[in-house]
């Protein structure tokens, strides 16, 4: 009798850790990664959905640590001028983790910084910096 | 005579084809075999790979495909070990460890490892009428009129493979047993088929000890498992065609007669039966999805990829057309031109065209097989470094779980791609040509008639084959 | 009963959460379901008045100001090339007409300080209009190279004060470089006489820009209340077209900057617009119907293929290809053969090139949309060709044989498929294939033939063997 109790709970565990199991293990692991991140923004060619979020805020003397994935098929880039923050390129399928500590509080725009679309001149966002 | 005949032929003339060697004879296999778990096992953790492939197309949308885990793994890893090594080689061993059917079994039996030969479900038969591979055939057409869609987008992928996993369930739970992986599974067909070439087989050991049995354990089942899924009749397998080597038959027989066989490539290309125009039809839509594959995606031309990525939607249609009718009337008709040649040479009466068409197409398989695996090393070589990528970044969030995220994009060996292409396409070219003689020899009664009948048939190959090579590296 | 209702509860269990599933993928398929809806470029009409502007000071706010509409136009910092500017400046207004002999524009801005010379806290302001001498030139990056050469006229306020008011700044400095296209700044060692407020200037492409030998606009600013007014002056033809742009048809393209010289623009440290579309009503506005049909003609005509070259360019023949000069095969010399590529999503231009084993070839790439690369295979030579920058790279063809050449960039989702071929000739690769197929065709054809008698015989030897 426990022996197919034993066997039952066996293979219940294995299907559950083939199933359920890579589900939550993923998604785990990526939230204990971002923990730290004070937004994650999107990078996508103006036609398909341009950054997202386009609008981030951030409290003023705070380190900002910033994570741009790039979903999309294209290189793309990051930068604020104004803040002198400049991810460089980040190619499809890669990203950049960026921290700076914003100084004066304000609105600074952030852009793409590679031809990506023809639209490219519009891919851009603005980082808020509260005075709080 | 033609049995006769077929017991001592010998594959271009040097491995006689009726060698066998059973792997179950060494120790440890046959009780591998036997035990409950194991395909489970590792259909287990083939559901892991692919429960990761569903989550990477359904968070990867339609983002960069070469940086997605189920793109590269399904269309890179997986087709590839499909064509090079798990069809030609090992037969349908992946049905064996196929986990997209298995919600579907473990609903109609209730078990994971267990027995319960009393299955849930409706359990309808499967219609006689389509009982062969016409739907496969339409399935697998239809489903690669969206190749520029799902062989770069994940979010399409995970549509794709989606699509099949709730199929299985819901065809599971109307029909009985395996009939969604028999008739309906778009990957299966081309499996079945090509898997007449395959290296290995499940057969009977002795057929006398089975002819003895009356109970037959492996159609109905007993303790020790289910009665063969896949409708067939163990005791009397002839060819690899629909045997799903789920391995349950080892487990039923009460006197381990089941036999796991390596044995020449291609010798169920002789066995005259449950041929048909579905399963000739089934290779000439396999070598016009090879041409139009690599026309499509290793081609330079920049308007065909236009059409096949759907960027207008009359593009797609033309594409699709075109695509249909290739493969379902041109490449068709051609091979008709030659079997009625063939049939013309061989002078022969009493045999029927539509025989000679059939049992001609045969040799095609062979042939297709070749251009598949030289199209698969046209993937392989140059993107295969993708895969260390995704294996470290699954889901394209930053991870580098094994050290390997930042390996970039390298070819290898792609200098040889073109010769490795040769290679294999001369290597199908002779084993064609061989099996169509003896195809031939075995279609008509005469064997002076057969060569004549041969002569075209060779004729048509050495055409294909040139045309192959020519569109690879000419 | 039972059975059949489990069984139906169950498929449409599956069913449902599939669905979700897939919904949720498809509103997420670009990673969030945030969409954005993309501007579509700005048009600012010129329309025809007949009035002429001699550009007084009173000009600039004359009464043909106050009644044409305005165009607002987004500027963003300029990023595409160092250096970057730390400000910016977010909107310009922009007005324009003609009066059949002469063009107008106007840019307004705010700017709370007027910087007209060069001092310890600021550069000077300043402002420009771009426009290309093709006006049918497909959108391309500004900055990075355009398809064709472009006019500028900067228009800078310290030479606004010297040209009108006679004023020069004290001590007089000149902003060290005229204009962003330079990539390092110089100094320009002779300060030439200023003739007009406005600098006429031509550039193809970043690091390009050169001052034009004939300045042929005029432009006036004056700043009042925090705002910068400027008006800019040209004819409309000149009888120069290689180095100015005309404004012909009834489109033109134009792009607008602005540097704010107490932010510390100067050069490529600028506000910058993208391409404006200029749409200039004729002179006489009774059009005939037909000539305006022969027009829009003209612009939906995009370069169609038709049937027969879509199926001639099947053909694999390596003499069927090498279409323009440069990329046909030349005497074997000890110059390499230049072979120009152009890359665009997800096709080659030419996509397939011939060449002689043991030639010299140059590979020179460009692209027309988005980085792509070239990598050719059995070769290994890479080449990452940015929109507007050359890839180069120079090999001898020392293989034989047909190779493909892939991007190596991703760019966009065709990208491992953008492929092309190198068919290094002969091709004794294919030959050797040939040959082996019809010796074994031959060999098979005739064991066939010249077995057949003895098929009987061989059959009972086989027999006895077993």
């Amino acid at each position: 009798m426990s022996k197919t109790i034993i066997k039952t709970i066996i293979s219940a565990v294995l299907v559950l850790a083939c199933t359920i199991g890579p589900i939550v293990a993923a998604l785990a692991y990526e939230s204990s990664r971002t923990r730290d991140l004070t937004a994650e923004i999107l990078a996508r060619a103006p036609e398909k959905g341009n950054y997202s979020p386009r609008f981030v805020t951030v409290a003023f003397g705070q380190k900002v640590k910033l994570r741009v994935r790039n979903i999309d098929t294209v290189t793309h880039g990051f930068a604020i001028p104004a803040l002198e923050v400049d991810a460089g390129e980040i190619k499809a399928g890669q990203y950049a983790v960026l921290e700076f500590t914003p100084e004066k509080p304000g609105k600074y725009d952030f852009y793409c910084t590679t031809w990506c679309s023809e639209f490219h001149l519009q891919m851009r966002g603005i980082l808020e910096v509260t005075a709080r | 005579m033609s049995e006769q005949n077929s017991k001592n032929q010998r594959l271009l003339g040097l491995f006689p084809l009726n060698w066998r060697f059973d792997l179950a004879s060494l120790p440890g296999v046959r009780w591998l075999l036997k035990q409950r778990w194991f395909p489970m096992i590792v259909i287990l953790i083939n559901m892991f790979i692919f429960i990761v492939i569903l989550m990477s197309g359904i968070m990867g949308g339609f983002s960069s495909g070469n940086y997605s885990f189920g793109i590269m793994f399904v269309w890179i890893l997986w087709w590839v070990l499909l064509m090079m090594l798990l069809v030609p080689v090992l037969s349908r061993t992946w049905c064996m460890m196929c986990p997209l059917p298995s919600f579907g079994e473990w609903l109609q039996r209730l078990r994971i490892f267990g027995v319960n030969n009393k299955l849930g479900g409706l359990n309808l038969k499967w219609p006689r009428r389509l009982s062969n591979m016409w739907v496969m055939n339409f399935l697998f057409l239809g489903t690669t009129f969206f190749s520029g869609f799902f062989t770069v987008k994940p979010l399409v992928t995970f549509y794709l493979l989606g699509g099949i996993i709730v199929m299985g369930i819901v065809l599971s739970l109307i029909f009985e047993k395996r009939s969604f992986c028999l008739y309906v599974c778009p990957v299966s067909g081309f499996q079945g088929l090509y898997a007449n070439m395959a290296m290995t087989e499940i057969r009977v050991k002795d057929p006398n000890i089975c002819a003895k049995h009356k109970k037959k354990t492996c159609e109905t089942g007993n303790k020790k498992g289910y009665g063969c899924p896949w409708l067939l009749e163990p005791h009397s397998l002839k060819r690899n065609t629909y045997c799903g080597m789920c391995l349950e038959c080892f487990k039923t027989c009460p006197f381990d007669n089941m036999a796991f066989n390596i044995r020449p490539p291609g010798t169920d290309l002789l066995v005259n039966e449950k041929r048909g125009l579905d399963e000739a039809w089934k290779s000439f839509i396999m070598i016009a999805i090879a041409i139009m594959f690599y026309v499509a995606m290793m081609g330079p031309w920049g308007w065909i990829k236009d059409w096949v990525r759907g960027n207008t939607l009359t593009g797609w249609l033309k594409f699709i057309s075109v695509h249909t009718a290739f493969a379902l009337v041109i490449i068709p008709g051609i091979f008709f031109v030659f079997s009625f040649l063939s049939k013309l040479f061989s002078g022969s009466k009493e045999v029927r065209l539509k025989a000679v068409f059939v049992n001609l197409s045969y040799c095609l398989i062979p042939m297709g097989l070749a251009s598949w695996i030289a199209f698969s090393f046209g993937f392989l070589l140059p993107n295969g470094s993708y895969i260390l990528h995704i294996l470290s970044d699954p889901f394209a969030l930053g991870w580098d779980l094994f050290g390997t995220a930042n390996i970039p994009w390298t070819p290898v060996a792609t200098g040889w791609l073109v010769p490795l292409q040769f290679i294999t396409l001369f290597a199908g070219y002779l084993v064609a040509a061989d099996y169509g003689y003896k195809l031939s020899l075995q279609t008509y009664t005469d064997p002076a008639a057969a060569k004549r009948g041969f002569i075209p048939l060779l004729v048509l190959l050495t055409l294909v084959v040139i045309a192959f090579g020519w569109l690879y590296g000419g | 009963m039972n059975n059949k209702i489990t069984v139906a509860i169950i498929i449409m269990l599956t069913l449902g959460v599939f669905t979700w599933l897939a919904n949720y993928g498809w509103k997420n398929r670009y990673g969030s379901p945030e969409t954005y809806e993309v501007i579509a470029p700005e048009v600012v009409t010129v329309g025809y008045y007949a009035e002429d502007l001699a550009l007084k000071e009173a000009d600039v706010f004359a009464q043909i100001w106050q009644k044409l509409p305005s165009a607002e136009i987004v500027l963003s910092h300029q990023i595409i090339e160092q250096p970057w500017p730390k400000g910016s400046t977010p909107l310009v207004k922009v007005q324009a007409f003609h009066n059949g002999k002469d063009i107008f524009f106007r840019m307004t801005w705010n700017d709370d300080q007027a910087d007209t010379a060069v001092s310890i806290h600021a550069f000077v302001d300043g402002c420009a209009v771009a426009v290309p001498l093709d006006a049918e030139a497909p959108v391309r990056s500004i900055m990075m190279g355009f398809s064709s050469p472009v006019n500028i006229w900067q228009w800078q306020a310290n030479k606004d004060m010297q040209h009108w008011q006679g004023k020069t700044g004290v001590p007089d400095l000149d902003v060290d470089f005229v204009y962003p296209f330079e990539e390092k700044e110089i100094f320009s060692v002779s300060i030439p006489e200023v003739k007009s407020a406005v600098t006429d200037l031509l550039a193809q492409r970043a690091g390009s820009l050169t001052q034009k030998e004939t300045q042929a606009v005029q432009g006036r600013g004056i700043w009042r209340n925090g705002i910068w007014n400027v008006v800019f002056k040209r004819s409309l033809i000149t009888n120069d077209s290689e180095q100015d742009c005309q404004f012909i048809g009834r489109k033109q393209m134009a792009a607008f900057a602005v540097w704010d010289g107490d932010q510390g623009d100067r050069g490529s440290r600028k506000s910058m617009s993208e391409w404006v579309n200029l749409q200039i009503e004729p002179a006489e506005s009774k059009k005939s119907a037909e000539n305006q049909l022969l027009d829009d003609n003209n612009i939906t005509s995009v370069h169609k293929v038709s049937w027969i070259d879509k199926l001639r360019s099947l053909s694999l023949i390596s003499t069927a290809y090498g279409e323009t000069l440069e990329n046909q095969s030349v005497q074997i010399n000890k110059e390499p053969r230049l072979i120009n590529l152009i890359a665009k999503r997800f096709e080659y231009t030419p996509n397939r090139i011939s060449i002689r084993k043991g030639e010299r070839v140059t590979i020179r790439m460009e692209s027309l949309d988005v980085t792509h690369g070239f990598y050719l295979d059995g070769y290994g030579i890479d080449i990452k060709a940015r929109p507007g920058l050359i890839g180069k790279a120079t090999f001898v063809a020392d293989k034989s044989g047909r190779f493909s050449f892939r991007c190596s960039e991703t760019c966009g989702e065709f990208h491992p498929y953008m492929i092309g071929f190198i068919e290094v000739s002969p091709n004794s690769r294919f030959s050797f294939f040939v040959w082996s197929i019809g010796i074994t065709f031959v060999v098979m054809l005739g064991l066939v033939l010249l077995k057949g008698k003895q098929e009987k015989g061989i059959e009972t030897n086989v027999g006895t063997e077993q």
